[in-house]
């Protein structure tokens, strides 16, 4: 009996961590026009509207990750089912240059032991990493695995060319 | 490497310094740069490229896998009584207490494993069936620079190797008069003496282009890892030796401590045991993303971090 509780919220606390993860890839992949969009994760249905702020991307910027994503606040809500019922979760990604540089998560469960639980995992969930361009940033060096030599990644091109022609 | 061009915002801390020489080479199949931080002569600066270049050949042909006139290829070949250069005293030491702390997942006897990963000495890339490595004492036996290999045996100090060249050469460097310095590996560095904290960029595992946080570096060491350039197949070059497959639940590991010896040994430990392991036997500190994203840095690990979320 005792042991359930725990149990239990370990389950819940990861099916959150998962719909907070999946909304902000569907957020992140949303565009500028408002779109109604279904996703599955296991179990659990969810529907993700998304909302855009109309801010035109003042500097533009030759980095491939940008992709033409506007600028402004994205927001997306998700369902999950609980044993309480249907519950939300929002989450709100702020998008600049193409980089999240802000995302927050607010709880909309009903249910007095959903909501514990989903405030519990918005307080107390692990950070994620977040890169920021290395041209925007001042450093001095970099710390990182170690750059291979031309010897290494012209062999390792030819086995991925390799495999390419295999398959 | 990456000298970023500064923007024209006020900045709220004193800039870091910014070496007057500084220079390139290769060494231990990966590149690596000196910044000296005071003036320095230009016959100093040659003969100090001189020794450096002297000491990492001897480095290299000592204890590198990749050529076939080393101590290791020797020892791969041939069961027998060896003796090390004195630097191999330390780094063998240093190896046996994360041995026995990692309970065997962190070994030099891995290079065999990697070998038929297919991370051999001609990058083959092309895996075969993989063993686990024996038990060190079945096969090894080191007393200060003896090594006895009791069978032929494939030696791979990846783990701690170039760290400690790292410190090696930083000492070089001290011994001939440089009191300001910066020696980077890349990504594993080491400065001294410097005036300010240089501001070292986190590389994101997954994006090369960006970093996940800024650390501060002015006397010690930083060293870096991630199973993201060496990788090949379903493989990188960090491997379980009991799984016999590439770590997965952590994607990236930076520590510092006061030699790059122990920090570089201990980013490697670090993919393989929790830190509570290690924490009461070394002093340092370290920054984790696990393979789910996440991010965890310990108290006194001195970067601020980029996140989603509280840090």
């Amino acid at each position: 009996m005792y042991q359930q509780p725990n149990k239990k919220r370990k389950r819940i606390i990861s099916t959150l961590a998962v719909l907070a993860i999946v909304l902000l890839i569907v957020v992140a992949t949303s565009l500028s026009t408002k779109k109604k969009m279904m996703v599955h994760t296991g179990a659990n249905n969810m529907t993700a509207n998304t909302n855009t702020a109309n801010k035109a991307n003042a500097t533009a910027t030759t980095n491939t990750h940008t992709n033409g994503y506007r600028d402004g606040k994205y927001t997306a809500t998700g369902s999950y089912d609980s044993p309480g019922g249907t519950e939300q979760l929002t989450v709100e990604v702020t998008l600049q240059n193409g980089v999240i540089t802000a995302t927050s998560a607010q709880p909309g469960a009903s249910d007095p032991e959903s909501a514990m639980f989903e405030s519990q995992f918005i307080s107390g969930y692990q950070p994620l990493v977040l890169g920021k361009n290395i041209a925007d940033v001042r450093l001095s060096r970099v710390s990182g695995s170690s750059l291979t030599s031309q010897g290494f990644n012209d062999a390792l091109e030819q086995i991925q060319k390799q495999a390419q022609q295999n398959t | 490497m990456h000298l970023s061009k500064s923007k024209s915002r006020p900045s709220k801390t004193p800039s870091p310094p910014v070496p007057c020489v500084e220079w390139t080479f290769s060494a231990l199949g990966t590149q690596w740069w000196i910044g000296v931080y005071e003036p320095l002569r230009a016959n100093i600066l040659i003969h100090l490229k001189k020794i450096i270049a002297e000491r990492i050949e001897l480095f290299d042909r000592t204890y590198s896998r990749f050529r076939p006139d080393s101590l290791v290829a020797r020892i791969a070949n041939k069961a027998g009584t060896y003796r090390m250069p004195p630097d191999g005293a330390r780094l063998f030491a240093f190896y046996r207490r994360l041995y026995k702390l990692s309970n065997g997942l962190v070994t030099p006897l891995i290079g065999q494993v990697l070998v038929d990963a297919g991370y051999d000495a001609h990058y083959r890339f092309t895996p075969r069936a993989l063993t686990k490595p024996p038990l060190w004492d079945d096969v090894l036996a080191i007393h200060d620079t003896i090594l006895v290999a009791k069978q032929p045996i494939l030696l791979d100090v990846g783990a701690a190797g170039k760290g400690y060249l790292v410190d090696i050469v930083s000492e070089l460097l001290a011994r001939n008069g440089v009191t300001q310095f910066c020696v980077d590996a890349s990504g594993d560095l080491r400065s001294q003496g410097l005036q300010g904290p240089l501001r070292i960029g986190l590389e994101h595992p997954d994006n090369p282009d960006q970093v996940i946080g800024v650390a501060n570096l002015q006397h010690g060491a930083i060293c870096g890892s991630a199973g993201n350039r060496r990788a090949w197949g379903v493989y990188h070059h960090i491997i379980n030796p009991q799984t016999l497959e590439s770590v997965r639940n952590v994607r990236a590991v930076w520590t510092t401590a006061h030699s790059t010896l122990i920090a570089d040994g201990l980013a490697t430990a670090l993919f393989f045991v929790p830190p509570d392991c290690l924490a009461s036997h070394f002093r340092f500190s370290y920054c984790i993303v696990y393979g789910n994203g996440t991010v965890h840095m310990s108290k006194r690990f001195p970067a601020t971090l980029f996140t989603i979320g509280n840090v």
